[in-house]
């Protein structure tokens, strides 16, 4: 598969989810903005993942244990 | 009081009220009477918080003739973005319609700190709504309408999110205000302002009671007429907080040695202002060659990361969870904005290996910055390279969506750097620019000595809007 073709299905299928969700509250050009808000989301998607990670690549991550200490 | 006191600098004004030639109250008084008259000119203004704002100035006034002076910010009216929860039954709208009534009833660690401190809180400030976090093509995101830079014709845009706090400052209405910056909400009102605002490393300054739009990547800081002000605030507002459990352990004091015989060590991002407007490339090159007399500067290169598009990622993921219950609410219609607004609505579907992706790519960047970073000073660039636009025109360049670059913005806000901002001349319309100084975590205290070495030798700080 083409990467254009990747990219389209990647946007039919987070719009999709919008829609089921949101179709009701949204008039059609409102949804209209969700779509460009996707293939924009997307795109950021594609840019990042273009870039390598190795396994020893973990996150920043926000979560650390509970700390007695921490919270006096 | 024998002199106006609308444009002194908070050292300045901290000394007159030291030596008793100007009182708390009547400071309070006379700043709560120019914010009061001159805030909605600029769309500024969300509320005046007179009566909590004489009794803090009645209360100065008493400890300071009793000889119990606190420090810089004693008896110093200021503002805070109305991100900021406030105690006092005074509303906390968040800049938008739908929160438009909300009291949160107690006091941002920010705010005591500033009690403690002696300053008196005198306003809260207008803002993009949700700080800009949805995204926004037009200034006319705000509750309060669309805010205005007090430079040029008084027809062009402040800048956000911490519109209302670059406003009052620039325009004299209060000595100082707090910001909030989750990528350029204090930097870019500050350049398209004329003030100096700093942006502190993530973690200084406690974000407990501060609307979250992005938990990693928000950070609050001043909005001063000087880098020395900027410095006198942080050294106030700065430190670890039991109710923010992301706020350093990491202290900071406030180095405020002159700075005159340092000899700096500048970063130049290359290409920086290679898409600026014509008066923005003139202005910044005047600036190099005032920062060649004080030090040395060699271009450097960030190599080639996704940096914009990591930390989109994060700002778009964390924001659909912190407002994922309003989208649901169907309120989002209530908001100002205009219609491309609903394009947010996408966060919520982006999947959560993007976001872990974004996080590690964040500890890749975090160890670039800090290679390329560690042994200079500051990296010197623009805050923004165009003047301010006008309030009836859509924004030019929108850092938070799309793939437009911002390096500097994008790896300072995702590394949480800390970077001050400093006015260095005017271009079309009679409009500032600015120059950023940004620098390793943790050393606020190096970008601040270097704005201020530059501040001692131009005079761009010095000039102010007539009303």
């Amino acid at each position: 598969m083409s990467d254009e073709t990747v990219r389209k299905a990647e946007i039919e299928k987070r719009f999709s989810f919008l829609e089921a969700r949101f179709s009701k509250q949204l008039n059609e050009d409102e949804m209209g903005e969700v779509l460009k808000g996707v293939e924009s989301t997307v795109d950021i998607s594609i840019a990042m993942r273009s870039f390598e990670l190795t396994y020893k690549d973990e996150p920043r991550s926000i979560f650390h244990p509970y700390d007695k200490e921490e919270k006096s | 009081m024998t002199k106006t006191p609308e444009f002194l600098p908070i050292r300045e004004l901290g000394r007159l009220l030291r030596k008793k030639e100007v009182s708390p109250v009547e400071l309070a008084k006379f700043f709560l009477d120019r914010l009061e008259a001159e805030g909605p000119k600029y769309n500024a203004l969300v509320t005046v918080t007179r009566e909590r704002a004489l009794k803090e100035a009645r209360e100065a006034e008493a400890e300071i003739s009793q000889g119990r002076y606190k420090g810089a910010l004693h008896g110093i009216p200021y503002g805070v973005k109305d991100l900021i929860a406030t105690a006092g039954n005074i509303p906390t709208t968040w800049g938008a319609v739908p929160f438009k009534n909300q009291v949160l009833d107690y006091d941002a660690t920010i705010v005591k700190k500033l009690s403690n401190a002696g300053a008196i809180l005198i306003g809260k400030l207008a803002m993009i709504e949700l700080a800009g976090g949805m995204g926004y093509a037009y200034p006319q995101a705000s509750a309060s309408g669309p805010a205005i830079t007090p430079w040029g014709n008084k027809d062009s845009w402040t800048g956000g999110s911490s519109s209302g706090s670059g406003a009052a400052v620039a325009a004299g209405l209060v000595p100082f205000a707090i910001g909030s910056e989750t990528w350029g909400s204090i930097l870019m009102p500050a350049h398209n302002c004329g003030i100096s605002g700093l942006r502190p490393t993530y973690g200084r300054v406690s974000r407990y009671g501060a609307m979250p739009l992005s938990w990693t990547l928000d950070k609050l800081g001043p909005m001063c007429l000087t880098a020395d002000d900027c410095g006198l605030v942080l050294n106030e507002i700065a430190g670890r907080d039991p109710c923010d459990h992301t706020t350093s352990k990491s202290s900071f004091a406030y180095d405020d040695q002159d700075p005159s015989d340092r000899t700096f060590k500048f970063a130049l991002l290359k290409d920086m202002v290679a898409n600026g407007e014509e008066a923005v490339k003139a202005n910044f090159g005047e600036s190099l060659k005032i920062l060649e007399q004080i030090g040395t500067i060699e271009e450097v290169e960030f190599p080639d990361l996704p940096y914009e598009a990591a930390t989109r990622t994060i700002l778009n993921a964390e924001s659909a969870s912190i407002f994922e219950d309003f989208f649901d609410s169907g309120q989002f219609h209530e908001l100002s904005g205009d219609s491309s607004k609903f394009g947010a609505y996408s966060r919520l579907a982006v999947p959560a290996t993007d976001y872990l992706r974004a996080l590690r790519i964040r500890d890749r960047i975090c160890d670039v910055a800090n290679n390329l970073l560690g042994s200079y000073d500051a990296i010197i660039g623009t805050p923004r390279n165009q003047v301010a636009t006008p309030i009836n025109q859509p924004i030019r360049v929108s850092s938070i969506t799309g793939l437009a670059r911002d390096i500097l913005g994008s790896v300072g806000n995702i590394a949480g750097l800390p970077s001050v901002a400093v006015p260095n001349g005017f271009g079309d319309r009679g409009l500032p620019t600015g120059i950023q100084f940004m620098g390793n975590a943790y050393e606020e205290n190096s970008v601040l000595a270097a704005a201020r070495a530059y501040q001692n030798i131009t005079d761009w700080h010095n000039q102010h809007p007539s009303d």
